[in-house]
């Protein structure tokens, strides 16, 4: 393979990465906000891999074993981080935390409404047979 | 030399090569992105796929028809398209399943660019961890399935024009930056570099210092020059730089040699330049594109603990950071936060 698949590789990761900042900036989800960047870190392995290729040398690939490693650090994190947001606003929207902002910026409102939902399907009710055994009361340490 | 304007920039053919198919790519991701209303799905993947269509005609360097290329537009087509359901399909767990396939597709392309530890590593640790982590934490949070929040999105045009203009300058830059060129300097000469080296292996049979000369041929008074070009053109791989070493070391020992016209020491430079110089060929295709080696875990385990050390180390560190520092944050129960 000559050099020149190498522009169609970091093509690959240019448009990897553009995706990633667009996820990263238009969704309010917070997981989905880090999938995003974790897209962005895929697009810049795509990069350092083919480079590598066309140098000959494995200077790249051991760079995107450094990113993996600090990929599953920020995952770790992110995640107990998440978790902790989510325990006080029981939501993973990031417009809840509109406070963290700087000043002078507006809120960002929802003020169109959502389409009607289609009625969720009534399932049949079954009358429970026998007796029901005595269970304690959950208790969720979410 | 006149300075080159914007307007310089704009008008050549290849800005607009880089700027269609990023905006229509762009307006694709708009009608996709998640709206209470004026989210377009049929039209935006119809649109999205036009986009791709000109970005595989325009943006890359259509090849011969090996399966190489085949499976090259193949994965990378699935990680687009993947990627794009990723970020504009409103429920995050069907999401986080399209961006697992954005992974398994970007492992195909690290295997077709002779990275297969890489592409072990990186479906274990991406696709097989941090993707279930995530679909754990989801399935914790968001039992009830979409939010309100899911089906808006923040800022929908201007974030896609952001990234069309990210996608477009970046590949304007690369197709103007004449990958072709880059050919002629990363690629190995390899054919006069092969001429080279045998005609030193058969000077080194030869009986006086004379006859080798004669056998060199042009390459006689500079052959030392011919070498280190070679070197050069291979100096990011180890035999290139042994090469150069092995030049640096010898170059006195080689002027004084061949004035006194002294056949032995001669001799063993010229063995020793023809092996190093064969070693090195070996590590090139007939078309001047490097190999990588076989061993490509061994080649790794070489470079990470002897190049990069210190970051393996710092890496480590690192990891037992994060774990402590992970453990230390979830586990804080009943702390109201202000």
């Amino acid at each position: 393979m000559s050099a020149l698949p190498l522009q169609n590789y970091l093509v690959v990761g240019a448009i990897l990465f553009s995706l990633g900042a667009i996820g990263f900036l238009a969704r309010r989800n917070l997981i989905v906000m880090f999938l995003s960047a974790e897209m962005m870190l895929q697009g810049v392995a795509v990069n350092l891999v083919a480079f590598s290729r066309a140098h000959g040398n494995v200077q790249g690939q051991s760079f995107v074993l450094f990113i993996i490693t600090i990929a599953a650090c920020e995952a770790a994190l992110a995640m107990a981080l998440i978790l902790m947001l989510y325990r006080t606003k029981k939501s993973l929207d990031v417009t809840l935390w509109q406070d963290l902002r700087e000043h002078g910026l507006e809120p960002t409102l929802d003020r169109e409404p959502l389409p009607e939902q289609p009625p969720q399907p009534r399932f049949p009710v079954l009358t429970p047979s026998g007796l029901e055994p005595a269970h304690r009361e959950e208790t969720s340490n979410a | 030399m006149p300075q080159r304007t914007v307007l310089d920039v704009l008008s050549g053919s290849t800005a607009w090569k880089a700027l269609i198919p990023a905006a229509v790519g762009m307006a694709a991701l708009f009608l996709l992105l998640p709206r209470p209303r004026g989210r377009a799905p049929f039209i935006g993947a119809l649109a999205g796929f036009i986009a791709l269509t000109m970005m595989g005609l325009w943006w890359t360097h259509l090849g011969p028809v090996l399966i190489e290329n085949l499976l090259f537009y193949s994965f990378a087509g699935g990680a687009i398209v993947a990627g794009a359901r990723m970020i504009t399909h409103p429920n995050p767990v069907r999401s986080a399943l399209a961006f697992a396939l954005v992974v398994l597709c970007v492992c195909g392309l690290f295997l077709l660019q002779a990275a297969p530890f890489l592409m072990a590593a990186t479906m274990i640790v991406y696709a097989g961890a941090i993707v279930v982590t995530f679909l754990f934490v989801i399935m914790l949070a968001q039992q009830e399935g979409l939010s309100n929040a899911d089906l808006r999105s923040h800022e929908a045009l201007f974030s896609c024009i952001a990234g069309g203009v990210l996608a477009a300058a970046l590949v304007a830059v690369l197709l103007r930056s004449g990958l072709g060129r880059m050919q002629q300097v990363l690629s190995f000469p390899a054919e006069s570099a092969a001429n080279l080296v045998q005609r030193t292996r058969q000077a080194s049979h030869a009986t006086t210092v004379k006859a080798m000369l004669a056998e060199l041929g042009d390459d006689g008074p500079h052959l030392f020059t011919s070498y280190s070009r070679v070197g050069e053109a291979a100096r990011g791989s180890a035999p290139g730089r042994e090469l150069l070493i092995y030049l640096r070391d010898t170059a006195p020992h080689w002027d004084e040699a061949r004035r006194a016209g002294n056949v032995e020491a001669v001799r063993p430079i010229l063995a020793g330049l023809a092996d190093r110089g064969e070693r090195l060929r070996a590590g090139y295709d007939a078309d001047g594109s490097p190999r990588l080696p076989a061993e490509n875990v061994a080649a790794l385990g070489v470079s990470l603990f002897t190049d990069y050390f210190l970051a393996v180390e710092l890496a480590g560190g690192m990891l037992l950071v994060a774990t402590i520092g992970a453990i230390v944050i979830a586990s804080r129960r009943g702390e109201r936060l202000r």
